[in-house]
This record gives structure tokens, C-alpha cells and sequence, in this order.
């Protein structure tokens, strides 16, 4: 997603952007409907957050709010380790500087710590899920999918203890990322597993409908479905959406002829304004075949000749024969 | 107590003697034969300690190794507990696993390839004894067919895989390799796990020996699999191939002659079908009525047929998400496959007859196809960018051969072979 701030486009799409900014931290509006109160479990435990509860676990002491993230190689110092009132006046820091400072690498290592801890404490509850969350978001807007997943594989796991969180939205995540990583058998298994709740979910039957329209090779509708994907979904369709553009083009260059309105180019496939549709003609290197037509008028019409862009577009597309998932699984 | 000592001391012989036929008869997994049922009599009196005692001071008289006597010993225990009502399935299980990692210690030695058989049969009846613990506790964190693949059939694969001592198949370990192998995809297909497949199947193809060379029901099964899974990877040729071949080498069933007709086979031959029924319809390629009708699949794929054959979106739709058989089609994995591929044969065969009711001119109007469109699939927001994009769908996938005038809104197709027969299209691979 191109960040170049066009004034005369600023408005919807700028709004897009900032509205999916705003929903990671809009973490009071749960959509799950909790099946029980609390969680059930055998034995009587004092904190009552605590799920597999365990002689050994740690309940920690420490105070300060930020903490470096080190790999643990053996138990951890209670000092060290944050309780879950001090790990939530964190969390509302984190927010706070990830709004003003937007550190990545900063807010990230951050989290990680924020994760362990809560991890060592064997604290599976919704503040749990809340932080997996947030960092899940947080992990799209910056495509760091390795990082991105590992929250995801958390949360379907602390979903499955019927905690509250975002549910529907992350199942449409899941269906998303599956997409991206294109395993047959993964999808496959992933559509079975879903509840009627779950289809009828508006953010899933987007993911659904996406599912579709790459099965089917329909551009049309998947670009549609690009622009108005809820929540963060953009910023993983963004993972596949050059891909899928090249493919597009590969069709269209194969079925018109003798040429493409390149303003049919730019509404089809989903580009937010002519200069990002230039840009990526330019990527793929077909500008040689673009030609102007000056008709009547103030416009100027440019046309693409498909049979000459063809060889350049299919070269562009040798690319994508296989996935690469960056980072850890 | 006696009756265990003579058991043991038979056992003990057929091994020293190599002998395949007593080996097997004596450590029998049918429960409901006669020698099982006459130990486990014994059995019921003993504790766990005296079976293992006994079995030990024998074995050490006769000079039995020790994995041996392990595996008589894991036998001896498991056998009852199989027998008893009382018995919690998981256990069962569990303590067949022991046995078979008892018996995995003797097979591995490079001489055993009389142990082959009764390797067969004791996987079998891993599998067996793991699939009823599961249905016993679905919901287990790890289900014990998976443990019996990744843990014992793997081990046993590579024991048998890397048996090098001969050529010919029935003095080798690789006996079992496709009765293993077929076992195997068993439970991932069960436990809906196909990643290891690609694995499984280039390292078959590294051990040197031909599928043709073993018997035909391992073939069949092998095949049926095989198809399966280049379902999944959406390989359609691949996928018929394979199935063809297996529905083709079924015993052939006579549904008017209810003596011919063996149940277990039957419903193994109409498994078959219903993939290669599947997978040929996305190939333009039709059943007979009759076909259908003798393996009773009739009421779900007669209606498929008939809507691209007119080319009737709306009864495609209508069909497949019918509450009769929409359960049906999502059970056996095929909801998604039929309803994609078969919608874009629905729009060739309806962009053919729009074509044909034009006397064949080669210009077809796209507005024209965009009403019809929107009267099909009753859904108003359809429009010509749907229909220029599903246009050139299908000239891409070469269902259609000419080219689309974006200006003009028209498609024009070529003079010859505009509408070249489904069957003969190549099908792109989805995932390349």
C-alpha cells in the first residue's frame, strides 16, 4: 500500500487508513458471547486468571514497567517478572508511544516481554488475549507476518479456553493468511472447522468471499472485496495483492485485444489513484507499450497494447511460483 | 500357568525355526479366534508380575532374546486387557503400542524378513485399536491414530524402506511397503493431515520397487489415495488417472445380483466413483445415468450434469446448496471444487448456446450476456465488469478461443474450433 499523500485523494482512502489504525486499540467492543463466566477448572487456585494451574508457576514481583525481551534458557527471578496489574499499565504505555513514536522494532521487543511474562505467570485470560491481539495488529501494519502468526497460533489456542476477544475478526485473519500461504489441505481443513456463527460473520464471509474469488480467478470481484476489507484484512491482502495483480494482467493481456484502457486497469485492479497504476505498469515493465490518445476533449486517454505487454507480464509473474514465509512459524 | 509356559516355549521355537505361518498364528490379533480366547482364559487369572515372571524364566531356559521375550511378555498383557469389558480403549491401545515397539526390536535385525506378515497384520491392528480409542475420546488433545503414524508406522516404513538383502519382493521386507504406506495415508486422510504425503510418496519412489508387482488390492487402495490427494492440490488429470485406474480394477459389481454384490467392496468401488465422478465433471467429462444409478449417486450429480450441460447457473447454485445433499458434498470435500470449476463450465456452455442461437456469427454482445446473467443468478448488482472478467477467464483457461473488444463491448470469437471441447482443455495446475 502506497503511502504518498495525494491531496486530492487524501480523503477516503487517508480515512481508511486512519479508521484501521484506531480498531487495534478498540479492545472493549468483544464480539465473542462468553458461554460461561469463567473458566472451569479442577483445582483451587488463588488467582483466578490462572488456567493448568502448577505448583511451580511464578507469580512475579517486579515493578517497572518496560523490559528488554531476552530468550529465557532457564526460570526466571520473580523480581524480574511483572504481575498482571503492572503488565496492564504497561500495556496502556505501549499504546501511548506506539500512537506517538510508531518504533517498531522498539514496541515489538516490547510486546515480546509483555508476552512472556505472562507466559511464565501461565496467565491465559482476556488480557491475555488482549495483548496477542494487539501485537497481532500491530505485527499486519508492518507486514511481519512470522511475528503476525505467532500471535495468531496463541490466540486460537486461548480462544479455544472461550475467553473474550475479537473472534470473528481474527478468524478472518486466519482464513486471509491461509490464502496467502496457499496450502490446499490447510484451507481445506480450515473451512470445515468453521461454526455457522462464523460464516454468517460479516468480516468472515469477506475472507470467504476472497477465498472465492482467487479460487475462481476472479479479479474483478477480489479487488473489489481489497478496498473494502474490514478491519486490518488490507493488510493482509496486501501480502497476495501483487501477486494476484500480475496474474490479472496475465489474463487481460491474453483475452483483449488490441488494447486496455488504462483507466480500466487502474478501477479493476484496485490501485487508490493513476499514479500508484503507473507505478506498478513501470514495475513490471510494460511502460513501452502504453500509448496516449489524445481524443476530444480534456482528457487524455492512454491504452495498453495487450499483445506486446503480454511476454513482459508473464516474466513478472515467475515470481510468485512459490511462498516464502519470512520468519518464525 | 502351564498353558502360558507351552505357549511360550511354542513361541520361542517358531522364531528359532523362522517359521511365518506359526508366528502368526501364534501372536494373533483376532480376537475372536480360538487361541486368543483360550489364553485370555488363562490369562484373567494372573497379575501383570506373574505373566511377567513366567514368561522371563522361560525365556531364559530357552535361550530366547531378550527382545523377544519383551514381546511375548507386551503380547501376553496386551491380550487380555483387549478382551476385557472393563478395559479403557486408550490403554488397550497403549499397551499394543508397547508390543509393537517390542516387536519393531526384532524386526529391525537384517534377517527378518519372515516377520514380515505378522508385521502387516500387528499394524493393521495398531491402526485398528487407535481408531476405536479415538471414538471413544474425540475431543483428546492428540488423537492416537496420529501417534501410531508418526511413532511406529514411520519406523516401520523405513525398516522395511531400507531392506536391502534382495531383489526378489516376497523374500524382502518391502513386502509391506504399500500395505504400509496405504495404512499410513489411512490416517492422515483421517486426521485431515496431507503435509506429510509429498514426503511419503518421493521416498516410495526412491525404494526401487514397482506398484504393478504387488498384489491389487494394495494397488487399488494405493491409487484411491493417490487420487485423493492430487484432489486436494486440484490436479485434476493426475486425479483421474489414479482413480480410474482403481474404480477399473474394483471387482465389478452387479447391484440386480445381491450374491455378487460384496458389501465391503461395493461401498470401497462407490468411493472411488464419487472422486472420479468429481473430478471428470470439472474435466467436461460425463458418467452415463446408468453408472450413476447402479451405485445409487444419481440424486447428487444428475443435476450437476443437466445444469452445464444448458449452462444454468441458478440451478447449479440452487442444487449444490440444497439442504439434501449440501451436507453430502461438504462431507466428502468436494462443495467447492464442484461449485467453482463447474460455474466457469456453466458460463462456457451458456456463452456457447448465446452463440449458437446467433447463427454462429463470431461477434456475441456482452450486454446481451450481462441480462442474461443477472436473470440466472438473480442478483441485479451483476454487471459487464463481471462478465468481461469471467469472458476472459475463460479465454485464459482456453475454454473459449478469440479475444474481447473492450471499446466495442463485444466478444469475438475465431472462425475455427471457437469452442473447443471441454475434455480436451488442459487444466492449469492452481498451485504451480
Amino acid at each position: 500500500m502506497s503511502n504518498s499523500p495525494e491531496p486530492k485523494t487524501a480523503g477516503e482512502e487517508e480515512t481508511r487508513r486512519r479508521e484501521k489504525r484506531q480498531r487495534r486499540f478498540e479492545d472493549s467492543r468483544s464480539d465473542t458471547v462468553p458461554k460461561k463466566s469463567k473458566p472451569v477448572y479442577t483445582a483451587p487456585v488463588f488467582n483466578s486468571d490462572v488456567i493448568d494451574w502448577d505448583e511451580y508457576t511464578i507469580v512475579g514481583t517486579s515493578t517497572q514497567l518496560e523490559k528488554n525481551y531476552l530468550r529465557l534458557t532457564s526460570a526466571p527471578d520473580p523480581a524480574t517478572v511483572r504481575p498482571v496489574r503492572v503488565l496492564q499499565k504497561t500495556l496502556d504505555l505501549l499504546k501511548e508511544k506506539w500512537r506517538k513514536d510508531q518504533n517498531y522494532a522498539y514496541i515489538c521487543d516490547q510486546f515480546k516481554s509483555v508476552r512472556q511474562d505472562l507466559t511464565v505467570q501461565r496467565i491465559k485470560s482476556e488480557f491475555t488475549v488482549t495483548v496477542y491481539e494487539i501485537h497481532a495488529r500491530i505485527a499486519l501494519e508492518k507486514g511481519d507476518l512470522g511475528e503476525y502468526n505467532q500471535c495468531q497460533t496463541q490466540l486460537k489456542q486461548l480462544y479455544e479456553y472461550n475467553l473474550q476477544g475479537h473472534v470473528m475478526e481474527f478468524t478472518a485473519y486466519r482464513i486471509l493468511y491461509l490464502l496467502h500461504t496457499r496450502n490446499p489441505s490447510d484451507i481445506i481443513a480450515m473451512l470445515a472447522s468453521l461454526t455457522p456463527a462464523q460464516k454468517h460473520d460479516p468480516a468472515v464471509k469477506h475472507a470467504l468471499k476472497v477465498r472465492t474469488a482467487l479460487a475462481s480467478s476472479n479479479y474483478h470481484a477480489l479487488f473489489k472485496l481489497y478496498i473494502s476489507a474490514p478491519n486490518m484484512g488490507g493488510y493482509l491482502m496486501d501480502q497476495f495483492v501483487e501477486r494476484e495483480r500480475v496474474e490479472a494482467m496475465k489474463m487481460i493481456c491474453k483475452a483483449y485485444r488490441p488494447n486496455i484502457e488504462v483507466s480500466f486497469l487502474r478501477s479493476e485492479l484496485g490501485f487508490i489513484d493513476d499514479l500508484e497504476c503507473t507505478g506498478f505498469l513501470k514495475a513490471i515493465g510494460v511502460v513501452p507499450c502504453l500509448n496516449q490518445d489524445s481524443g476530444p476533449g480534456k482528457k487524455r486517454y492512454q491504452f495498453l497494447d495487450t499483445k506486446a505487454a503480454l511476454p513482459y507480464v508473464l516474466e513478472a509473474g515467475k515470481k510468485y511460483q512459490t511462498v516464502d514465509i519470512k520468519g518464525q512459524i | 500357568m502351564q498353558a502360558i509356559r507351552s505357549f511360550v516355549r511354542e513361541v520361542v521355537q517358531a522364531y528359532k525355526q523362522k517359521d511365518k505361518k506359526a508366528i502368526c498364528d501364534l501372536i494373533s490379533l483376532d480376537s475372536s479366534s480360538e487361541r486368543v480366547e483360550q489364553l485370555s482364559q488363562v490369562l484373567y487369572d494372573m497379575t501383570e508380575e506373574s505373566i511377567r515372571s513366567t514368561v522371563a524364566a522361560d525365556c531364559e531356559s530357552l535361550d530366547a532374546p531378550r527382545p523377544l521375550k519383551d514381546l511375548i511378555t507386551n503380547y501376553l498383557i496386551f491380550t487380555i486387557a483387549s478382551c476385557l469389558d472393563t478395559s479403557d480403549l486408550a490403554d488397550v491401545y497403549e499397551l499394543l503400542s508397547t508390543c509393537y515397539g517390542s516387536f519393531l526390536g526384532l524386526y529391525t535385525a537384517f534377517d527378518a524378513q519372515w516377520l514380515t506378515p505378522l508385521l502387516m497384520n500387528i499394524s493393521y491392528s495398531l491402526v485398528d485399536w487407535a481408531t476405536l480409542a479415538d471414538k471413544e475420546n474425540p475431543t483428546a488433545k492428540e488423537l492416537k491414530v496420529s501417534d501410531a503414524a508418526a511413532k511406529h508406522l514411520s519406523r516401520a516404513f523405513n525398516v522395511v524402506i531400507s531392506d536391502k538383502t534382495s531383489n526378489d519382493l516376497k523374500d524382502s521386507k518391502k513386502m509391506a511397503l504399500y500395505y504400509l504406506a496405504n495404512l499410513t495415508f489411512r490416517v492422515y486422510f483421517k486426521i485431515q493431515s496431507t503435509r506429510l504425503l509429498p514426503t511419503m510418496i518421493a521416498n516410495i519412489s526412491k525404494a526401487g520397487v514397482k506398484l504393478e508387482q504387488y498384489p491389487m488390492s494394495q494397488q487399488v487402495t494405493h491409487r484411491y489415495y493417490l487420487g485423493r490427494y492430487y484432489l486436494y492440490q486440484l490436479d485434476l488429470r493426475s486425479t483421474e488417472r489414479h482413480l480410474a485406474f482403481a474404480f477399473r480394477n474394483c471387482p465389478p459389481q452387479n447391484p440386480h445380483d445381491p450374491q455378487s454384490t460384496n458389501e465391503v467392496t461395493y461401498n470401497n468401488a462407490r468411493l472411488i466413483l464419487i472422486y472420479l465422478v468429481a473430478a471428470r465433471l470439472c474435466l467436461g467429462i460425463f458418467p452415463s445415468q446408468q453408472l450413476l444409478r447402479a451405485y445409487d449417486l444419481e440424486v447428487y450429480f444428475s443435476t450437476l450434469i443437466r445444469a452445464v450441460k444448458l449452462g444454468d447457473l441458478g440451478l447449479l447454485d440452487n442444487h449444490l446448496d440444497s439442504p439434501e445433499v449440501l451436507g453430502w458434498f461438504v462431507k466428502k470435500e468436494i462443495y467447492f471444487l464442484l461449485k467453482e470449476k463447474l460455474r466457469v463450465l456453466c458460463w462456457r456452455s451458456l456463452i456457447r448456446r448465446v452463440w449458437l442461437l446467433n447463427a454462429g456469427q463470431p461477434r456475441v454482445d456482452l450486454n446481451l450476456l450481462v441480462s442474461v446473467g443477472q436473470l440466472l443468478i438473480k442478483d441485479g448488482s451483476f454487471d459487464i465488469w463481471d462478465v468481461e472478467c469471467i469472458t476472459a477467464s475463460l479465454l485464459d483457461q482456453g475454454y473459449i478461443r478469440g479475444y474481447i473488444h473492450s471499446e466495442k463491448k463485444i466478444l469475438v470469437v475465431s472462425k475455427t474450433n471457437s469452442f473447443p471441447p471441454v475434455s480436451s482443455v488442459e487444466v492449469a495446475e492452481e498451485y504451480a
